[in-house]
């Protein structure tokens, strides 16, 4: 599908940012369509309803920090595997992942 | 430490708290056990859904969403069938039956169950894609995974301060929610929600997979419980919960083994939850 999809934090995102998949409401209804270019109060109206993350498209460039964040993130979430050679093989395979498939 | 004390469940006060759950729909049973039956028609099954008017309310209404992109409108049970394909219709049941009554019954305890269900529907997608390489069956491990955590649900609508308790003790200690659980309560999800699972009459090897999934004993080649084991640590990994404490556990080396990712199948799969899991979670009407 589009490769320049990703999924941020809601505080990481800035407006004008252009949504890539519809947001729903807990009732189900659509909040704000795919391919909307967000504003600050879409953006408000999106934390009222309690969405923490969403999926948005992002460009090519900002790719160093977002991978640093990525990278972060995943030795946080594997803090406490060491000595466990699945879970540390696991960590590797999602760090190449994130890093876009690379060997 | 009686503090400590107050907070341990007793198996007495366990089973007053799933008697308090509604009951199982019928028709979720028939579904479950039709996955073991190979004797049951998808006719049979369509007659017998059509029984339940709830049921057939939501998948006709899932049928003809956007989801599907069909240009002519379902309107039988039996089309439904045919669009949605057996496995689907199950998995559907199921998440109807147990995420409406128990999930409301949870949700007055703060319990984030967006990203309960998000962790659900991820661990079933992965479940599904290594039955085959675990020797296990698909649509059976789908149901597991989606179901493996009902335990948390127990505890969190049977149970608000203990839930409280333990969710303190998890972020003092930093440790897996299963550890806090067996601190606090003196019993973990996994061991509660087998026992809600056996109370509704659930097929065996769903029993033994919700209660076994953080249990080496349990983890036995080819079982349901070893499939929802790996699935579940992948789910945790790809960090679908919006949970900031999230940590993945500690996973059973022979469970690694007999599944043998390799490097490329280990991409795919990844990719195929990602990018699966909106449409199922809307599709489950668990967004």
């Amino acid at each position: 599908m589009d490769d320049s999809v990703q999924e941020l934090e809601l505080d990481a995102i800035a407006p004008g940012t252009v949504l890539a998949s519809d947001l729903l409401e807990s009732s189900g209804k659509v909040l704000v369509m795919a391919g909307t270019a967000l504003t600050a109060e879409m953006l408000e109206a999106v934390r009222r309803e309690g969405i923490t993350r969403i999926r948005v498209k992002g460009e090519e460039g900002s790719g160093e920090a977002e991978q640093e964040r990525c990278e972060s993130r995943l030795k946080y979430l594997f803090r406490n595997t060491a000595g466990n050679g699945p879970a540390e093989e696991l960590h590797r395979l999602l760090i190449a992942y994130r890093q876009g498939g690379q060997e | 430490m009686t503090g400590q004390d107050d907070f341990r469940l007793d198996r007495e006060s366990l089973s007053r708290a799933l008697a308090a759950l509604p009951p199982m729909p019928a028709i979720v049973n028939e579904l479950l056990r039709s996955l073991d039956d190979p004797e049951t028609s998808g006719e049979e099954l369509a007659r017998k859904i059509a029984l339940d008017q709830v049921l057939v309310a939501r998948l006709l209404r899932i049928a003809n969403s956007s989801f599907y992109g069909l240009r002519r409108k379902v309107v039988s049970v039996r089309d439904a069938v045919f669009v949605l394909g057996m496995g689907n219709i199950r998995n559907l049941a199921l998440a109807a039956a147990v995420s409406g009554p128990v999930g409301a019954h949870a949700a007055a305890s703060g319990i984030n169950l967006r990203g309960f269900w998000r962790h659900g529907v991820a661990t079933a997608l992965c479940a599904g894609m290594l039955a085959g390489r675990m020797k296990c069956s698909g649509d059976g491990a789908f149901a597991a995974g989606l179901l493996h955590d009902l335990g948390r649900l127990v505890v969190a609508g049977g149970f608000p301060r203990h839930f409280q308790e333990v969710r303190r003790v998890r972020q003092s200690r930093d440790c897996l929610l299963q550890d806090a659980e067996v601190e606090v309560l003196g019993i973990d999800h996994s061991a509660i929600g087998r026992q809600l699972a056996e109370s509704w009459g659930f097929p065996d090897a769903l029993c033994v997979a919700v209660g076994g999934h953080h249990d080496a004993g349990s983890l036995l080649s080819g079982s349901l419980a070893s499939v929802v084991h790996l699935a579940d640590a992948i789910a945790h990994s790809l960090d679908v919960a919006g949970d900031e404490t999230d940590q993945v556990p500690w996973i059973y080396p022979p469970c690694w083994n007999e599944a043998g990712l390799s490097w490329a199948d280990s991409q795919e799969l990844f990719q195929e939850v990602e990018q699966r899991l909106d449409a199922y979670c809307e599709m489950f009407g668990q967004h």
